[in-house]
């Protein structure tokens, strides 16, 4: 028997289907040069517009526009990664079958070939339309949004009539030197991340300390009691901010009006003072977000078994020892990454913010009100200023920012292991 | 393997060198750009109408003006507010219509986008439009449209409670005095005093103004919102929250209420309740122009809206033709009769007695400045209006307002190249 060289096979295969060819498999092969060929002859001309309008975002105004050519361009982008895999592919698989015709492991007749062949590529079959319909749902748009980051693009340089232009890093530099900018920049990062520390971390301590008070041996109607306290949650969020936007109105609301003015005697400006206004949101969170964390706890309270705290008791521990040494580390062991996305949820929360007052009260020397969150001012730029570039570069940061503390703590838990790893 | 990755970079980044554009010369850019003045009559024009009744309304017209040219006239029925954003994106791919149509603050938007084209228009043809509603459609120096509706806001009035429309300021205040029953809930005047667009004529009547107006457009830089004659005005506006003549709670909607109950002598409000408003209260029911303050006459907002040309329609010169005949005197005296509405016209007039003092008050109100920088008012005006009607010291209120323009104003101006 002839051997068969593998790495002749392989560079062969830089016209896709010839190395197959040279490994006689001949159905293989022509079909690898059909597509290869069919691939070229379709998309030849739209890459080569796609490529060259993401390289110059046109060059004519108004006969070309520059958002149309930086999707195609996209397209092409995410086109060409799907061929490139199965290019490569195809290498491989020429330089794997001469190198199993060498060994011996080859199948010999056609229809066994079929039928390891399908074995093989069925899931990745069934999981193809899933991944091919992300793709372009989810990862064109975000590769989008990143993209216009590092253009110019705003209400004065607006497609159809001018052109846009990459400015590389531009927006983000001038996020953090132009006065404005930056003052705003940091006044709402600070606000966005003090909001999401505080009201989450209230939110869930709040829980805790419910689930482990209603969870005790001698409190009666268990049942009731958690109903009461999830009802919070059953009722939709978006009717319940606007019914506390009214509620804490200065002049009108019942907070004011019914309980603080008669029992304390004071009435502060929750809608008009930036300072009460942040402790009205965080306030609404908290008794917003609690019922879902609370239902978590006392669920993983139940699965804490009672042979441990009687171990403890036979060691004279108190209930505090008992809570920091088993309670505590069990509930966090197993809710830690649904703790995670309630930061990750808050860090985002649009709804609250836009619904309860829009941001406001304004404050003078920036453009965002002061309770703004990072999101909410993005929509601002967006829908009331037109400012897509910096916009979309504010949506960057977003991204990173939460992508870096998402993936910093599912390293950090080890519930997100695969079987097997830990 | 790395070899591998070699070959693949080396291949990838070649496919990205040699992928050269698209290939086309001057001549086929000259084309495409559509700059030429080319007059053959096109086969059909098509139009972007804003709901049913204007959609059957221009129907009729339209199929006049295919009677007299052999024009087809497509319409298709499109909201207002959509328009802008659909025609950025189907003007480009040739699906966008020759004419839309948009009110008079968006003009500089679209024209920004390059979606509005200039229109050149000899003085002849510019006979009988009302010059207000034409400014209103002219964005630094070009005239983008021509107007078809314009409305302002007036007075309308409950003949029960005050028998005579005021001739002045001190008029109203008398009658606000006299019919204002705090026990029975019946005002004798009212508006909506918070709202920007409602106030404006009592708080700029002495003077003042948003933007200041140039040779070509408005100096976004100059802002007097806050100059004296306004504080003082605002002054006065507390004083009717005080008096009790105004209440904080009243917005348009309840006022809109009290009115047909009855409740309230007067009140600023536009055109377009006029038939529910006669329904209701029938004889009583009358409208009447601003009175004057201080001897002078106070201007409320003008709004219009207008027919625009596509910067991308194909056929420029028979949309401007058939633009011209949409506006034309024949036609708009149609309009104001089947649709009850004011045109951008002068030398048409409604048949409607009620309609009569708003067709006056709009050739004396002043258009909403069409820039783009007019959005970032809104918002500081209606929080001054706020803040006065919560006793805060007007000044310290417009002193705000004014500041929060410029920095809204500046921070757009940042980008602008």
């Amino acid at each position: 028997m002839k051997k068969r060289n593998p790495k002749l096979a392989a560079m062969l295969s830089i016209i896709p289907g010839i190395g197959q060819f040279y490994n006689k498999r001949y159905i293989k092969g022509s079909i690898f040069i059909i597509f290869f060929i069919s691939f070229i002859s379709v998309f030849y001309q739209f890459m080569n517009i796609g490529f060259w309008g993401l390289f110059t975002l046109g060059t004519v105004p108004k006969l070309d526009d520059s958002r149309v050519l930086l999707a195609q361009g996209i397209i092409s982008l995410l086109l060409i990664a799907f061929a490139l895999t199965l290019y490569v592919v195809n290498i491989i698989d020429a330089y794997r079958n001469a190198d199993q015709y060498n060994k011996g492991h080859e199948i010999k007749d056609n229809k066994g070939r079929m039928v390891a062949t399908w074995d093989k590529t069925f899931p990745y079959l069934l999981i193809s339309p899933g991944i091919f319909l992300l793709i372009f749902v989810v990862v064109f748009p975000l590769l989008f949004m990143c993209f216009l980051a590092f253009t110019n693009y705003n209400l004065y340089n607006a497609p159809p009539r001018h052109l846009l232009e990459w400015v590389g890093f531009e927006n983000f530099k001038s996020l953090v030197t132009v006065p404005i900018w930056k003052t705003t920049f940091f006044n709402v990062l600070t606000w966005t991340i003090v909001w999401t520390l505080v009201a989450t971390t209230l939110q869930i301590a709040l829980a805790l300390l419910l689930a482990i008070i209603v969870n005790h041996p001698l409190i009666k109607f268990k049942k009731l009691i958690r109903t009461i306290l999830i009802l919070p949650w059953a009722v939709p969020s978006f009717v319940t901010i606007l019914i506390f936007a009214a509620i804490f109105n200065d002049d009108f609301g019942s907070i004011n009006n019914d309980i603080l003015q008669p029992l304390l005697g004071i009435a502060p400006a929750w809608l008009n003072d930036p300072f009460w206004a942040k402790v009205a949101l965080i306030l609404i969170q908290v008794w917003l977000g609690f019922p879902f964390v609370f239902a978590l706890f006392t669920g993983v309270l139940q699965s804490i078994s009672s042979d441990w705290y009687e171990a403890a008791d036979m060691d004279g521990a108190s209930s505090w020892q008992k809570f920091r040494n088993i309670t505590f580390p069990h509930i966090l062991f197993a809710t830690a990454p649904l703790l995670i996305m309630q930061y990750a949820g808050n860090f985002n929360n649009f709804n609250l913010i836009y619904l309860f007052n829009k941001g406001g009260p304004p404050v003078s020397g920036q453009n965002a009100g002061s309770t703004d969150i990072l999101i909410s001012w993005v929509y601002r730029l967006t829908f009331d200023m037109q400012n897509y570039n910096m916009a979309a570069t504010i949506s960057l940061i977003i991204g990173l920012f939460i992508a870096i503390i998402a993936f910093i703590q599912f390293k950090k838990t080890s519930t997100f292991k695969d079987e097997g790893d830990i | 393997m790395k070899q591998l990755m070699k070959m693949c970079s080396i291949i990838l980044v070649t496919i990205l060198l040699v992928s050269c554009g698209p290939d086309r010369t001057q001549e086929d850019i000259d084309k495409a750009l559509n700059d030429d003045e080319k007059t053959a009559k096109p086969k059909s024009l098509t139009m972007w109408v804003d709901g049913d009744r204007q959609m059957a309304f221009y129907k009729k017209v339209t199929e006049k003006y295919t009677k007299k040219t052999g024009i087809k006239v497509i319409l298709k029925n499109t909201a207002q507010d959509d328009q802008v954003d659909n025609l950025s994106l189907d003007g480009p791919s040739g699906k966008g219509p020759d004419l839309f149509f948009q009110p008079h603050d968006r003009a500089g938007d679209a024209y920004l986008q390059g979606l509005a084209a200039e229109i050149d228009f000899t003085d002849k043809e510019l006979k009988g439009y009302s010059k207000e509603a034409l400014d209103a459609l002219n964005y630094d120096g070009k005239q983008l449209a021509l107007p078809a509706i314009v409305e302002s806001t007036a007075v309308v009035y409950n003949k029960k409670l005050v028998k005579t429309p005021p001739k002045s300021m001190d008029d109203v205040e008398r009658i606000a005095a006299e019919v204002t029953d705090k026990d029975k809930k019946q005002y004798g005047f009212m508006f909506d005093a918070k709202n920007f667009y409602f106030n404006y004529p009592f708080l700029f009547s002495q003077g003042g103004y948003i933007f200041k107006e140039q040779k070509d457009g408005f100096d976004t830089t100059k802002v007097a919102v806050n100059d004296p004659s306004v504080v003082k005005n605002g002054e006065r506006l507390q004083s009717w929250y005080d008096k009790g003549y105004i209440t904080k709670s009243a917005n348009q909607d309840v006022i809109v209420g009290l009115f047909k109950e009855g409740k309230v002598g007067m009140f600023i409000t536009g055109p377009w309740q006029t038939n529910e408003f006669k329904e209701v209260l029938g004889d009583d029911f009358g409208t009447a122009t601003f009175p004057t303050d201080n001897g002078k006459e106070m201007k409320p907002f003008l709004g219009v809206r207008g027919w625009f040309i596509s910067e991308y329609s194909k056929e420029k010169y028979w949309a401007k033709d058939l633009l011209l005949y949409l506006t034309n005197k024949e036609n708009m005296q149609q309009y104001t009769d089947d649709m009850q509405e004011i045109t951008g016209r002068t030398d048409v007039s409604s048949k409607n007695k009620l309609l009569k003092p708003y067709e006056k008050q709009a050739r004396s109100a002043i258009p909403m400045p069409n820039i783009p920088e007019m959005s970032q008012v809104w918002d500081p005006m209606g929080n001054a209006a706020t803040f006065i009607s919560n006793g805060k010291d007007p000044k310290a209120a417009l002193d705000e307002a004014k500041n929060g323009i410029d920095e809204q104003v500046e921070i757009m101006n940042a980008s602008k190249k």
